[in-house]
Formats: structure tokens, C-alpha cells, sequence
């Protein structure tokens, strides 16, 4: 297909969705549930509990019944094994399987579709299944062995949208070094830790009045500063990353030159990797 | 050729919603906005369905359903929103076939639970006929009440037996009210009518893991007859000695069969569905395509939907749309009906579009399309003036009456007056 994917709806944040609710099988203090989608990055703000190798769970009770149809984890998670199910009576009865995988653990090119997901370069993981709609989600990690327990950052499950070929020029490489430096009186420069952060522009050229209709609620979410996962191309999921929107007025408009709404949406990777 | 485009449209919903924007009912178009216009889903019960893998399903109390059905056509399974009436179980134990309930017709054989079943239990039997002198069967006793035509349904699977046969007996009468055979191929079944029995078989569903449910009508029912559920694991050769699956046996005091009812759930409480609807009446369409599992039960008094009528369907003005012998729209305004119906019979499980045109004058026109096919346009009939406002401000889905509808979708618009072909149109391009 070749085509972008964006994930932006998430069912596990209690931001976006208010009347959803967590529950874990454990939770420690200052590592609580909620963390996984709370939209910090750092490996220190995770979900992880106490009880060593033990099956941890996580469950997200919705308020109505949702589709969803892609899963996300963040880079820092210790998670070898995850079972993701779906119920319509809080799990009283046997679940609906959607996958039993054993994540990939080295980064190659791979489609979101593939069987096992995609590890991206930056060390996330994300798998694209056939649309569920149910009212209870569950995440399950089985015991991992003695000694050793579950810790998951960030987690999106959601709806993703496909909007099509995304406007020219998109480059989803292109980056800003972020650094301090000072340059010395003989003209070399000191320079701090720097990062590469990825910026640019997604360029969209709906192509009719519905197709903009469908895309007006994710570009709302991205609108509220929410992070979206990009994944330039569907079938090289592994060059996925995350990104939040720039400040400045965007969004998409009609132009005389073309009859249906088209726009930038600028975007700047959100907590890129540090290395 | 009036063109519908989202600023026309009011609501969607329905199954195909679910998978395309998140969930089963959005405003106008689409998802546009955060603050979200929701359904209001009651059902006192439990309830059950078949999930996209093809395996049931239980939803608890108030919690909609999406139903997957499997495209006869594609052969894919497609998402719809399970709408259904009130259904009262008549099978003492349609699980436990190893209840004192069933007793044995003749022979000698086993009933074996425990098995695997389309619902990820172990409640399955498997039922085997180990006397190569008599036909093994065993039997249960359906209290009907009221005489005609009753809805049955069955779960089987292929065991070793080539043949399984499945009855509804009027044992007074000597006559099979219901009788299917299912010849078995690699696990896969064909059925037919046993010969000499009444009934029709409606459908037969394919459920993961080797299940298949068999849905049917049984005829000429007589409630004050001893009126048995036969379940017969081999053909009616006496020296067979082979075994076949069963699991949720089912019979309803309806003519059409509904959605498996288990032994926890004698009595399946009526769906409704609420959407706000704060509009004031003018012209508007409204567009569902669903597929008919039995609405014509109950004549004249189901609702697929209604706009106003209030929680009891008794308020004016309102407009709804009922099956008495046929579909038709119904404008009530202060006790004058006006009413636009269309001609044409659904079978059961066909594939239903029906559109509903009222004008600014309140002239009403309903258009019909069965399973894809060429629409058929009922004549325009009944202006009125239109009120200023309806009864109350919601938009009602099933919830009264014997509806049974797996809804695929709904679109409620406005202004515009389409065709069928109109809408189909919009669908495509959305």
C-alpha cells in the first residue's frame, strides 16, 4: 500500500476519553496505570508493580464501544510476551482473542501488518490488527520467569486513520540538530548532548468532502497538542516516531487553486531519543 | 439529481460505523468533534453475538453488540449493531443436554459434556449412539403457547457421524413441525428439510471451530401438544454407530429465531436506543440498511425507528417508520396520520435498504432495495403540514415491538430529497 498511517485516538488516555477507566492487575506507587498514557517518554514514568513473575494485566473499561484497529508501545518497555483481548461483559465470559505475540526484539524493516509488529528504530513497538469494536480492552503479559516483571511506558490503542498520499514534499527524515553550543573566540564551537529531532510537514490533499470529514476528528485531537504516532509508510512501520503539533496557526483550508481542503500540519517529534 | 454531502447529514450509526469511525453512532459525517454525541443503549439483560473471529460473544447489561455476519457474497464477516426485542427461551435446558429434561427416545448411547463450545466454554455434548440396534435420540419437552409458526434454532458440529438430524416433534400429533438433515463433508454441512417434515430451514450460520448454527421455522405448531426438541446423532438407520455435536438448543414463542440464549438467559429484555435528535422537523431522509431477521413479527406495532413519540412511542408529532404487512412511514401530527408505504416482502436475513424522503410539505416516499438489487419506489403519499417541533428531541432505534435488526447503517439527513442511488453514492465517496 505505501500509505501513511496515523494513530492519534488513544482508548487508554484518560485525557482524550475522560470516562474510560484503568485497572490494573498491580500497580506501585509513582508507578501507577495511568503513566502509560499520560504522554511522557522517559523510561522513569512507566507502569510496572511489585510482585515478581506473576501475570500482570491492564485492563480499559470504555464508555461505549470503540473500534480500534493498531497498538503501540514505547521504546523502554520490558514486555516479551503481550496477549491483547477484547469483551463485552468485563471479561466474565471468555475473552475475544485479537493476538498472543511474542515481540520482535531487534529493529528490522517490516510492515504494520506483519504477525509479530514492527520494532522501530527508535526502539517502540506497533502492530496494525483487523478492526475490533468492543466495550472492554485488556492487555495481558504473562509471568516472564523469576526474578523478572513487566514495565511498560507508553501504550496507544486506537483507531488509526489512513488519509491517503501525503502532499509533496514530505520527508519524514528530515531533522533539527537540537544542541546548545558556544562558539570559542578561535572559532570552534563547544557544543552540549545533542539530539536529532525530527520536523517537517504533513501535507494533505483530500480529495472530497467526506474524506475531510473523517480526518476533521484525529486532526482535532493533534490540534490539542495530543502525540500522534506517524508511520510514513505502511510498510516500513519500523521508521515510525511520535509528534506533537508547532504552536503556529495551521490547519487545513480550501485555496483557490483547488477545490477541496488541503493543508500543512507542522509537526516536531515529541521527546526524541537521546544518543 | 439532489447530491447529499456531510453538511446534509445529521446522524450516522450503525455496524459499518463502528469500524470506520470509531463507534457506533457520529454526528454529521463524521467523527468531527471531541465533545462526543452519544447513544443511549438499554437492555435489561445480558445478551449474545458472534464476534469478528466468528465465535460468540456475551455483552452484558446495556452494552450494544457488534454483530458480525458473514457476507454470503465475500465470504468476509461485516459488522452490524444487534437490535433486538424481547425473547422468552422455551427450551428448558438448552444446554444441559444431560438433564433429566432429555430423556432418551430409544437405545443405547452417551452424552458426553464438557466439549468445547462456540463460546469458548466447555458446554458443548457430544452425543453418540453406541447401539448398532436402535436409532439413538434424545428429547426435551417445548412448552408453546398459542398455535403457528414458532422460531428454532440449534448449534451442531460433525463428529464421526456423516449425518446429524435435528427435530421439533409434535409427538401428539405424530408430525415433525421442524425437521433438519445435515449431511456432513469435511465438517462442512448441507441441510435440507427432512422428508415429510414441516418448517423451513432459515439459515445456517457458520460459528468458529466446526460450529454451525441452524436456524428455522417450525410450522403448524400446536401449543396444547406434546411438543418435543429432538436432537438424533447419526441418520434414522438403526445399526449406525457414530456420535455428533450439539450445543444451545432454542425455540421461541415468535415466528422468526433471534440471538442464542443460554440457560442463564430464559428471557432476553427489549433494545432500544436513544440518540439526541435536536432538530426541528423539516424535509429530511432517513437511510438504514440493515438485514431482516424477523421484523414482520409483530405486525403494526414494531418501531425501526421513530423520531418524537416519546420513551412510549404515544407522543405527537412524530414520524416512524413500522411493518404492517409491509414497510411504511407514519407522520403523526396531533392524531392525523400520514402514511407512505412500500410494496415488497424481505425474506429472512436479506439484505434491506430502506429510504424514507418526507418533504417540506410533509409528502413522504419510501424506496426499497433487497440484497443489492434494482430499488423498487413506493407512491409519494400523505402531506401534511409539518409541525414546529417534534414530540421530544430524540431520535429512537428499535425498542418497541418484535424488531429484529442487525444494523448495518443508518443516515439521518436533511434538506435534501436523494434517491437511492443518491445515497448509495455518498456511502461509496465516505
Amino acid at each position: 500500500m505505501s500509505d501513511p498511517v496515523l494513530l492519534i485516538e488513544n482508548h487508554l488516555s484518560i485525557t482524550q476519553f475522560g470516562l474510560h477507566v484503568l485497572t490494573p492487575s498491580e500497580e506501585a506507587t509513582g508507578t501507577e496505570a495511568y503513566r502509560v498514557a499520560d504522554g511522557r517518554r522517559s523510561p522513569l514514568d512507566r507502569w510496572t508493580g511489585v510482585t515478581l513473575n506473576v501475570e500482570y494485566s491492564l485492563k480499559w473499561a470504555m464508555d461505549r464501544p470503540r473500534a480500534a484497529d493498531v497498538i503501540w508501545c514505547d521504546r523502554g518497555y520490558v514486555c516479551p510476551r503481550l496477549i491483547l483481548e477484547y469483551s463485552d461483559d468485563n471479561f466474565a465470559t471468555p475473552a475475544q482473542a485479537v493476538f498472543d505475540i511474542t515481540l520482535p526484539t531487534a529493529s528490522m524493516p517490516g510492515s504494520i501488518d506483519s504477525a509479530f509488529g514492527v520494532r522501530t528504530e527508535e526502539g517502540c513497538w506497533i502492530k496494525r490488527f483487523p478492526v475490533r469494536t468492543a466495550s472492554y480492552g485488556r492487555i495481558r503479559i504473562p509471568a516472564m520467569g523469576a526474578g523478572l516483571k513487566p514495565s511498560i511506558v507508553g501504550l496507544m490503542v486506537g483507531l488509526s486513520w489512513t488519509p491517503g498520499p501525503l502532499r509533496r514534499p514530505f520527508g519524514p527524515d528530515r531533522n533539527a540538530l537540537v544542541v546548545n553550543e558556544t562558539p570559542t573566540d578561535s572559532g570552534w564551537l563547544g557544543r552540549g548532548r545533542a539530539v536529532k529531532r525530527r520536523e517537517g510537514s504533513l501535507g494533505f490533499m483530500t480529495t472530497s468532502e467526506c474524506d475531510y470529514a473523517l480526518g476533521r476528528y484525529h486532526i482535532d485531537h493533534f490540534d490539542r497538542g495530543r502525540p500522534m504516532v506517524i508511520v510514513p509508510n505502511d510498510e516500513q512501520a519500523e521508521r515510525s516516531f511520535v509528534a506533537v503539533r508547532q504552536p503556529p496557526v495551521h490547519g487545513l483550508s480550501r485555496e483557490p487553486s483547488y477545490y477541496y481542503e488541503q493543508g500543512e500540519l507542522p509537526y516536531v517529534e515529541w521527546e526524541p531519543r537521546r544518543r | 439529481m439532489p447530491e447529499i454531502r456531510p453538511q446534509h447529514v445529521l446522524l450516522q450509526a450503525g455496524g459499518e460505523i463502528a469500524a470506520r469511525f470509531g463507534a457506533f453512532v457520529i454526528p454529521g459525517a463524521g467523527r468531527q468533534l471531541i465533545e462526543e454525541f452519544k447513544e443511549a443503549h438499554t437492555r435489561a439483560s445480558i445478551a449474545t453475538f458472534q464476534n469478528r473471529d466468528g465465535r460468540g460473544q456475551v455483552a452484558a447489561v446495556d452494552k450494544p453488540r457488534p454483530h458480525w455476519i458473514r457476507n454470503a457474497g465475500s465470504g468476509l464477516f461485516e459488522p452490524y449493531w444487534w437490535l433486538e426485542s424481547l425473547r422468552a427461551q422455551l427450551v428448558p435446558d438448552p444446554e444441559n443436554f444431560g438433564a433429566a429434561g432429555w430423556t432418551t427416545v430409544a437405545g443405547t448411547g452417551t452424552r458426553t459434556g464438557g466439549q468445547a463450545d462456540p463460546f469458548g466454554g466447555t458446554s458443548a455434548y457430544l452425543i453418540a449412539d453406541t447401539d448398532a440396534a436402535n436409532v439413538f435420540q434424545i428429547q426435551e419437552i417445548v412448552a408453546f403457547t398459542g398455535d403457528g409458526t414458532k422460531g428454532v434454532a440449534i448449534f451442531v458440529k460433525a463428529g464421526s457421524s456423516g449425518e446429524t438430524n435435528v427435530r421439533l416433534r409434535d409427538t401428539t400429533a405424530g408430525a415433525d413441525r421442524f425437521g433438519v438433515k445435515v449431511t456432513w463433508t469435511a465438517g462442512v454441512p448441507t441441510t435440507a428439510v427432512i422428508g415429510g417434515a414441516g418448517g423451513a430451514i432459515l439459515a445456517v450460520e457458520p460459528w468458529g471451530n466446526g460450529w454451525y448454527r441452524i436456524l428455522g421455522n417450525a410450522t403448524g405448531v400446536v401449543a396444547a401438544n406434546t411438543n418435543q426438541f429432538i436432537l438424533t446423532p447419526t441418520n434414522f438407520t438403526a445399526s449406525s454407530v457414530a456420535d455428533s455435536y450439539f450445543f444451545g438448543a432454542n425455540a421461541w414463542n415468535a415466528l422468526y429465531p433471534s440471538s442464542y440464549q443460554g440457560p442463564t438467559l430464559a428471557t432476553k429484555q427489549l433494545e432500544s436506543v436513544v440518540l439526541p435528535f435536536p432538530y426541528a422537523p423539516e424535509a429530511l431522509f432517513v437511510y438504514m440498511k440493515f438485514r431482516e431477521r424477523g421484523n414482520a413479527d409483530g405486525v403494526g406495532v414494531s418501531r425501526l425507528w421513530r423520531i418524537g413519540s416519546n420513551a412510549d412511542g404515544l407522543g405527537t408529532p412524530a414520524l416512524y417508520v413500522t411493518y404492517n404487512t409491509q414497510y411504511g412511514t407514519r407522520l403523526n401530527v396531533g392524531g392525523n396520520i400520514t402514511s407512505g408505504v412500500i410494496a415488497g416482502t424481505p425474506a429472512y436475513d436479506d439484505i434491506v435498504e430502506l429510504l424514507v424522503t418526507m418533504a417540506a410539505n410533509g409528502l413522504m416516499q419510501c424506496t426499497l432495495a433487497l440484497n443489492g438489487g434494482a430499488p423498487s419506489v413506493g407512491t409519494a403519499a400523505g402531506a401534511q403540514t409539518l409541525p414546529a417541533a417534534w414530540s421530544d428531541a430524540n431520535f429512537y432505534l428499535a425498542g418497541m415491538g418484535a424488531v429484529l435488526t442487525p444494523l448495518a447503517r443508518l443516515i439521518v439527513g436533511r434538506s435534501v430529497q436523494p434517491s437511492l442511488a443518491d445515497v448509495q453514492s455518498y456511502i461509496a465517496a465516505s
